[in-house]
């Protein structure tokens, strides 16, 4: 039993050593179950494997980000035409490209704080091009957003990264500004308080 | 969204700006045992400037904090060594310009209060701790910002009844030299038995033997959070007793957690050790800050009625088990405050005659803190207020735990009538006290009531 255990790992160290090229991959569809399978399937088949995978559903459409490694003489177009024939005919929406470090992320990480942004109230159009637009402005990276909306009242939860030379104070006092010209609750905390009461 | 689901960071956000989630306070302790001095005049200049040096960025320090996080910092304090301590070589008029000399500190530094005016008296009279008594009626009805408490009782100790004496005759003084305020200078005096070391909250803080020179402490609220909580949840679904003590616990935790957050953030700012977070479940007069309120989903529709005590010690007994999980740090008073000006609920409880004294000392048995804010007819004799004190002390000195009083004996009014202190001291009935003037000879034996059995544990 140790010893096919061994062996397996060898194996796996193999093809490791052989992946050379990391690519990240988007596919939207309309959700139904089997999606992950088939995906993950076709990547195996091709002897890759994941990095990292992030999925969700929105209204009953399924999107999934995923970096995966493969070997070197997979390229971009083979790549998308494989996932496009994982699906049924027509089905998935796959965009493919190869995988660049991103230049920022160093800077990002000595210099700015994770802050959580929520907003609750009545929707209004614009509402999320508004702030992300005023966000965009100062430098301020959204990564991550959530919303729903339910009958005329929406909540939008989005984490963004601000960089430690913006004031924050003046930032809050701007959202707050907005949430009273929009007649809705803006609210701007540092991640740590989340953090602190969800979790042990 | 994240590590973190919607419903999980709406419940955080919830809590905070609709279920009146806060810290309730960010306390300094400051150590002035080295400001020692013979001459009154270089004690206070030595005490003012390390007050105003230590603690001249905290209101800054706190606000930038509470903005960081979105958490509302309601008071920000300074604790001080027992000033007793520091008036044993001088004479009896020290302590009036040195709490004149505090008050000023305390308000060029923008702190809301200031306590530490202590003596802790529980086994006899020194002569800075006699001094600094008799003074407290001219200090508290003369300064802004300066609290007292003294300890008169302990369970190693037992109850110095002499001194429980004559602090009921300086609250009635104190009370009467803020007449114009329905007495409200005796809202800031607490008598103790076991008093907390590292207690934040106010009146009853300062810095006690053993802790360090410079330390944060912090006091949670949280009494409208647990209320949200367990009206959500007994609406949705059939609870037992075991269920909300669950619910308690769980939302106890959130809150500690946010208290010790912002604790350690103060202190690393200030370049202070954080000390400790007080969990206590800390009303306010606002509807839906109440722990009375809690009395109510509960199933207590009239507070006071029977079944309050078990109510109350089942809140306090899970608000600690949650409190202690979340935090290693726990310390002060760390219950449930039932203070009846400050708490909307239980001033209308004591107004419809509810809520009794006798009651309410019962519910003091088994929570935090004592019969506070507690407004009595102003006409109430010395020897009786003396009684009520001592029937308090008792409860918090058999059982090891600590107990207070702030009682107002509000001048010129009478049972059923109204005081109102303003802000967050509220406004309270004012309650009847049973057969005053019958435990006057009780009284009149003096001396010390023994320690009892539970002091003897080596």
């Amino acid at each position: 039993m140790l010893h096919e255990l061994v062996c397996i790992e060898r194996q796996g160290l193999t093809k490791m050593e052989n992946l050379r090229k990391k690519f990240a991959v988007s596919i939207m569809t309309e959700d139904r179950p089997g999606i992950v399978a088939s995906v993950s399937g076709c990547i195996l088949e091709m002897q890759g494997n994941l990095a990292a995978i992030s999925q969700t559903v929105v209204n009953g459409y399924f999107t999934i980000i995923l970096m995966a490694e493969f070997p070197s003489d997979v390229t971009v177009e083979i790549l998308q035409k494989q996932l496009l024939g994982a699906g049924r005919e027509g089905e998935y929406s796959v965009i493919v490209r190869e995988y660049r470090e991103p230049a920022a992320k160093g800077a990002e990480k000595c210099h700015s704080q994770h802050y959580v942004l929520t907003i609750t109230g009545i929707d209004t159009s614009g509402l999320v091009y508004q702030i992300s637009n005023n966000m965009a402005k100062r430098g301020v990276n959204i990564v991550d957003i959530s919303g729903h909306r339910e009958g005329d009242q929406i909540i939008l939860v989005a984490q963004l990264v601000v960089p430690e030379e913006i004031d924050l104070m003046c930032l809050q006092d701007e959202f707050a500004a907005f949430g009273m010209k929009k007649n809705i609750s803006v609210h701007l905390q540092h991640i740590n308080i989340f953090k602190e009461t969800n979790r042990i | 969204m994240g590590v973190f689901t919607t419903e999980e960071i709406m419940r955080t956000v919830e809590m905070i700006h609709k279920e009146n989630l806060d810290v309730r306070t960010v306390t300094l302790g400051i150590n002035l045992l080295d400001c020692a001095h013979h001459d009154p005049h270089y004690l206070q200049d030595r005490i003012h400037k390390k007050i105003m040096e230590k603690a001249k960025r905290l209101v800054p320090v706190c606000e930038e904090v509470s903005r960081r996080y979105g958490i509302p910092i309601v008071n920000k304090r300074i604790s001080l060594s027992p000033i007793s301590q520091l008036l044993e070589a001088h004479d009896e008029v020290a302590p009036v310009s040195l709490a004149k000399t505090i008050d000023r500190a305390a308000r060029e530094v923008n702190v809301d209060f200031v306590g530490g005016f202590s003596a802790l008296v529980e086994k006899g009279w020194t002569r800075g701790a006699r001094h600094l008594i008799d003074s407290l009626p001219i200090i508290l009805s003369s300064t802004e910002r300066v609290c007292s408490s003294v300890n008169a009782a302990s369970t190693a100790a037992g109850i110095n009844v002499d001194a429980v004496k004559r602090l009921a005759e300086a609250i009635i003084e104190t009370a009467q030299l803020s007449a114009n305020h329905d007495g409200f200078g005796a809202a800031k005096l607490v008598v103790f038995a076991n008093i907390p070391a590292d207690n934040p909250f106010m009146a009853g803080s300062y810095l006690g033997a053993g802790e360090p020179e410079c330390v944060v402490n912090i006091g949670v609220s949280g009494p409208g959070v647990v209320k949200r909580a367990l009206e959500v949840q007994i609406k949705s679904r059939n609870m037992s007793f075991t269920d909300i003590a669950e619910e308690i616990k769980t939302t106890a935790f959130r809150v500690t957690r946010v208290g010790e957050l912002i604790g350690r953030e103060v202190a690393e700012r200030l370049g202070v050790p954080f000390g400790i977070v007080d969990l206590s479940l800390a009303p306010t007069p606002r509807v839906g800050d109440s722990v009375g309120e809690i009395l109510q989903v509960l199933g207590i529709e009239a507070i006071g009625a029977p079944g309050s005590t078990a109510a109350i010690a089942l809140l306090n007994d899970a608000v600690k088990k949650g409190g202690l999980f979340a935090s290693s740090s726990v310390g002060g008073l760390s219950g449930a405050f039932i203070p009846v000006s400050e708490d909307a609920a239980l001033s209308e409880a004591a107004g419809r005659g509810d809520l009794r004294l006798e009651k309410l000392e019962a519910m003091t048995s088994v929570c935090s803190v004592g019969l506070d804010m507690v407004a009595i007819p102003g006409d109430t004799d010395a020897h009786t207020l003396a009684a009520v004190i001592l029937d308090e002390m008792s409860i918090g000195v058999i059982n090891a735990k600590t107990t207070a009083c702030r009682i107002i004996p509000v001048p010129g009014k009478q049972a059923g009538e109204k005081a109102v202190f303003g802000g967050l001291f509220g406004e309270a009935y004012i309650m009847p006290v049973h057969r005053p003037g019958a435990s006057r000879a009780f009284i009149e034996f003096g001396g010390r009531i023994p320690a009892p059995l539970r002091g003897l544990k080596n």
